[in-house]
């Protein structure tokens, strides 16, 4: 009986300690999350246009993008496009900054904030490529009159 | 050769007269009519489907890979099913080259349509030329033969001139009462026709080699002809404007120019000589450009100079044989 005990025991510890390193791999997610979430809140990253409308699926959409991140504290930061390695641009102790791009992508494309220090990426917006006309297999003429 | 028949026009027209509407009706029937026929022609032959037959009965899977591979790039067998509509609602300055019809009106300007794009294995209709005469008048309905990497054969039909009758011209589109009055209607142009396209890196060359059916002449007796409509048309990308430069070239047969510029006996007045016309040509420079304004419109503009034969003018009632056309709007796409 004590063994059973013991068992139910040795049962119910393994349960506690899957629940606990559950619950603590869950806070540990959250707390991540919010360390990001905390992060972006304090950086407001943002696009303008955040679509660029081509006519015809695949053709290469151009616009002049303004990009701007404002943050509450002073932080220095480096913008990337995603999948480049060559930065848009850095700076240092900044607050407030406006940038002017000239987009050129037949696909949707996300700029990075990234900190200077340590490369992470701490804030992320996108421009959306969008078409009119989608590609089709039939090739078409155009005529006015 | 000539498109008579505007969109402002016909709606006037379809207050007082049944005139155009009946020709729409006419034509579109004929159009549902040639429809079915190329659909039974080629549901029940073997031409379009030959390659998607043999990949169905393939015996060894290897076949059957190598018949997809080659197949590749035909349509014909991978077409699905797509539709596009498109609202064209435009601006047009469209001159004619018969005597005295001029736009005087704001409202004969306004020239709306609809652009259909529509496929299902092989089979289309779609509206490329841009032409804004009645809604659905510059719709093509066709079939893909043969389609290749770089070329390309189509069985279409089509409306390849509009008609016209003196009354309407007369009433809503200012002509010269005393040239025009009593001309017998003259009835649109279908045609049937195989095209031949050509693609290149960024241009496109096309060529139909229609007989055209026009209406009855004066004895009754049924008017139809070739017609041979070339067009080249090079895509020039600048930013996010889409222009075309495109130039083309058609011949029409005599019985159709005579059957709509020419004046029968029965036609003649003292102000309007009797007129057997001949064959000619229409060449055709173009500039067509669209701009996107956001994901449903568009921006579109473009010019058309026409030359047409010389001969043209010694018609009584014409008295232009090259015209500028130049359409102004917006598109929205559903």
């Amino acid at each position: 009986m004590y063994s059973n005990i013991g068992k139910g025991f040795a049962i119910v510890d393994a349960q506690v300690l899957l629940l606990i390193f559950f619950s603590l791999s869950f806070l540990n997610i959250v707390q991540a999350e919010e360390v990001n979430t905390l992060k972006s809140e304090q950086v407001d990253f943002t696009a303008l246009p955040e679509q660029c409308v081509t006519l015809r699926q695949g053709r290469a959409c151009f616009a002049t993008v303004e990009l701007q991140w404002h943050s509450d504290a002073k932080q220095s930061f480096c913008l990337y496009q995603e999948g480049k390695k060559k930065q848009l641009g850095c700076w240092q102790n900044n607050d407030n900054v406006q940038i002017k791009v000239e987009f050129e992508s037949n696909k949707s494309v996300k700029y990075q904030l990234r900190a200077l220090s340590d490369n992470k990426v701490i804030a992320e917006t996108k421009v959306e490529v969008s078409w009119q006309h989608k590609s089709t297999s039939r090739k078409r003429r155009w005529r006015l009159f | 050769m000539v498109t008579f028949c505007k969109f402002t026009l016909c709606v006037a027209m379809v207050f007082k007269k049944n005139n155009i509407r009946r020709k729409q009706e006419l034509s579109l029937s004929w159009l549902l009519s040639i429809s079915l026929l190329l659909f039974c022609l080629v549901t029940f032959s073997p031409l379009g489907y030959a390659k998607e037959s043999t990949i169905e009965q393939g015996t060894s899977q290897q076949e059957s890979s190598l018949d997809e591979d080659q197949s590749a790039n035909k349509p014909i067998i991978k077409d699905a099913f797509e539709w596009q509509f498109i609202l064209d609602l435009s601006m047009v300055y469209d001159p004619e080259i018969i005597a005295g019809i001029e736009q005087s009106e704001l409202l004969h300007y306004f020239m709306p349509g609809i652009l259909v794009d529509i496929s299902y294995k092989g089979f289309f209709l779609q509206t490329n030329q841009r032409r804004s005469i009645a809604l659905l008048g510059g719709t093509e309905f066709g079939y893909q033969l043969f389609v290749e990497d770089k070329w390309q054969l189509d069985l279409i039909a089509k409306a390849y001139l509009q008609g016209f009758d003196s009354k309407s011209l007369i009433d809503y589109g200012g002509g010269d009462e005393e040239l025009l009055a009593g001309l017998r209607e003259r009835e649109g142009t279908g045609g049937i026709a195989l095209r031949y396209s050509h693609f290149f890196k960024e241009s496109l060359f096309s060529i139909d080699f229609a007989y055209g059916s026009a209406g009855d002449d004066v004895n009754g007796e049924h008017v139809g002809g070739i017609i041979v409509d070339s067009f080249y048309s090079y895509l020039l990308p600048y930013r996010n404007w889409d222009i075309y430069l495109g130039g083309g070239l058609t011949f029409f047969s005599q019985d159709i120019v005579n059957y709509y510029i020419g004046v029968s006996p029965e036609e003649a007045t003292d102000n309007r000589a009797e007129h057997t016309a001949k064959g000619g040509f229409r060449g055709q420079l173009e500039v067509y450009a669209q701009y996107p304004l956001s994901a449903s419109w568009s921006f579109n503009a473009g010019i058309t100079h026409s030359i047409f034969s010389n001969d043209v003018k010694e018609s009584p009632i014409v008295d232009e044989s090259q015209i500028t056309q130049v359409m102004l709007g917006v598109l929205y796409v559903f």
